[in-house]
């Protein structure tokens, strides 16, 4: 399993591109509409593409529960430890 | 992602207040007479002096005619008294839109603009300084506004604008971005921008709204862009090139502008609905003098079955357009409600309808429609933007689709109807709702199941969802209002009311089971999907 160094790092990588920003302008603790102005279409795209990448499947009330950047990363932590 | 409340839920619980306040086009009974009074003055005026064919074709509105609807106050209507306005209610404001767009849609476009997205920020989110050095002077008309939002690069995606305000030294901020396709851009004075301001207020990012003057230095307005329709109106680019403000200039709170944003674009959408209203009106009004008067076979056409099918469509289609707009307006001025779910909806239903009540014109007008001289071909063509700006119809399907989704996890009882209903001959039209909110329910659910969170790549299905819902809520609105119109009296126009509302039932019933039925079409999206990529690979 991938550590949560290389998952936070996978995360920030695609959370830029989709927000069009690069991946040092962007914080742990930013929240995915309020400081990067996502919409759910993009927070969802950036969830579609980290499963792929993980090949993993979440639910959708897994999905709905994330806020910031490390909610994402630490909801796919969570989901691959267990 | 949380959800906002269930909006179904929300007016339902309070439909005792929602029915009557459908049936009015002013907050109460007060405003309403101070409208009707407004009304007449506008109607009365528009038809001796807007001389729509003359607009379309000199692609502007003459300036003398801007200047006699600021004397008319139809720039300060919506702004408070201490500041020079009127101080009409949302209902209102989008009444007197609604009557302009029956006369002529780029005049409404600029005072529905002015009125709706150029002063929605100054009036509700501004400082009391900013407010006062320029509201007065707008309630006047001698300044006009105007909103930036959209950029080359960035359609209503906020994260992708590139325009950035950079706070300096000295704690001014200097602005630097394109904007395009700012309506009323090239005779505006004042322009409502929405920049991107890391650092600013100690905020790492945000956004913020910032209030520009025409001549502020490095802000230059480009040049006209000609258009299919509304060709009087002004489209034009905005320039930022080291535009220096301070932050007095900030509408709302700095960095934190995000939600004055998307307040400002519900209210943009609505005002549009009611200038899409208006549009139908004038489309159905031409036509009904067409039809009633043009004979074939020694009697008039509107006499046959076809021909009364059409008529009675759009007409139908008017009454669901006024009870949305409604709907909307009433959701926030009597229930305070976040009104995205419901403009949009508003805006997805009146724009198409528009859209088909101007096609359907043009039918039934047979060649003359499609000759620029009777006037149904300029309100096809001042309809068709409709569908796209303030938001693209697909864009605001996804994201009613986007909504019904989250919901699905919130396991919440549906919102009924029928018992909020007491005109038994509305009960089967209640009736298509609330078995409508159930299904819809059941198909949210079912491609979560199937697809789990990627439900939400499944864009074909999920428009059925959205189909689905816009016909519900459109059930919603006129079920509740012609409850309420036949509580008050059964006369000529209640009965009439009660047909329509039939009438609709029926194609609401359709629409909800063809929305439905698309939620299961995965084999053809999947068709769809292979055909445009071998489509695509084959493009250099």
């Amino acid at each position: 399993m991938p550590d949560r160094d290389a998952i936070y790092q996978s995360t920030l990588v695609v959370v830029a591109e989709i927000a069009d920003m690069s991946a040092d302008e962007i914080q742990a603790t930013d929240k995915l509409r309020d400081d990067l102005g996502l919409d759910s279409l993009q927070e969802m795209e950036i969830m579609s593409r980290l499963s792929e990448e993980y090949d993993i499947e979440p639910e959708m009330k897994d999905v709905m529960n994330v806020r910031t950047v490390a909610d994402v990363a630490d909801f796919l932590v969570t989901y691959l430890k267990d | 992602m949380a959800n906002a409340p269930d909006p179904f839920s929300t007016i339902l619980a309070q439909a005792e207040k929602v029915g009557p306040a459908l049936t009015r086009f002013a907050r109460d009974a007060g405003e309403a007479e101070m409208v009707g009074i407004v009304l007449r003055s506008v109607s009365d005026w528009a038809a001796k002096r807007i001389d729509a064919p003359a607009i379309d074709e000199s692609h502007r509105i003459p300036p003398e005619l801007l200047a006699e609807a600021a004397e008319l106050g139809l720039f300060g209507m919506t702004i408070p008294e201490a500041h020079g306005g009127f101080a009409l209610s949302m209902t209102a404001a989008c009444r007197v839109v609604e009557e302009l767009a029956l006369f002529d849609r780029s005049v409404a476009t600029a005072i529905g603009l002015h009125c709706g997205l150029g002063l929605r920020g100054l009036i509700h989110h501004a400082n009391p300084t900013l407010q006062a050095a320029t509201l007065p002077a707008m309630a006047t008309g001698d300044k006009i506004g105007a909103f930036a939002a959209t950029e080359p690069g960035a359609g209503s995606h906020i994260a992708g604008m590139k325009t950035t305000g950079k706070v300096q030294e000295d704690g001014s901020i200097v602005l630097n971005g394109q904007k395009i396709y700012v309506t009323n851009g090239g005779f505006a004075d004042y322009y409502t921008v929405v920049a991107k301001t890391p650092g600013l207020a100690g905020a790492r990012r945000g956004w913020s709204l910032f209030l520009l003057h025409r001549d502020d230095p490095g802000l230059s307005v480009g040049a006209e862009e000609h258009k299919l329709g509304i060709r009087g109106s002004s489209t034009t680019t905005l320039s930022l090139d080291d535009v220096r403000v301070g932050m007095d200039r900030i509408i709302g709170e700095p960095s934190n502008g995000l939600e004055a944003f998307h307040e400002i674009l519900a209210w943009g959408r609505t005002m549009m609905a009611a200038g899409c209203l208006g549009s139908a009106r004038a489309a159905y009004k031409l036509t009904l003098g067409q039809v009633t008067s043009r004979e074939q076979f020694n009697r008039p056409i509107g006499h046959f079955g076809q021909v009364r099918e059409k008529m009675a469509d759009m007409r139908a289609t008017i009454y669901a357009m006024e009870s949305l707009v409604r709907l909307v307006t009433v959701c926030q001025e009597h229930l305070g409600m976040d009104i995205n779910f419901v403009s949009s909806v508003a805006k997805i239903f009146n724009s198409e309808g528009s859209w088909q009540v101007a096609d359907d014109a043009l039918q039934l007008h047979g060649g003359s429609g499609y000759v620029e001289e009777t006037g149904v071909a300029r309100i096809l063509r001042d309809a068709r933007i409709t569908r796209i700006f303030e938001g693209a119809n697909e864009v605001l399907r996804f994201n009613l689709a986007a909504l019904a989704l989250g919901g699905v996890n919130e396991a919440h009882e549906v919102a009924l109807l029928a018992p909020c209903v007491r005109h038994p001959e509305l009960a089967a039209a209640a009736a298509v709702h609330d078995d409508a909110a159930q299904r819809i329910q059941d198909a949210a659910k079912a491609l979560l199941d199937r697809y789990g969170f990627k439900a939400f790549e499944r864009q074909m299905l999920l428009k059925g969802i959205a189909d689905a819902q816009i016909a519900r809520t459109l059930l919603l609105a006129v079920v509740l209002r012609t409850d309420a119109e036949l509580r008050a009296g059964e006369g000529v126009v209640a009965a009439q009311a009660l047909r329509l509302t039939r009438y609709l039932a029926g194609k609401c019933q359709r629409a909800i089971d063809a929305g439905l039925a698309a939620t299961l079409r995965a084999e053809e999206e999947d068709l769809v999907t292979a055909i445009t990529a071998c489509e695509y690979d084959q493009v250099d």
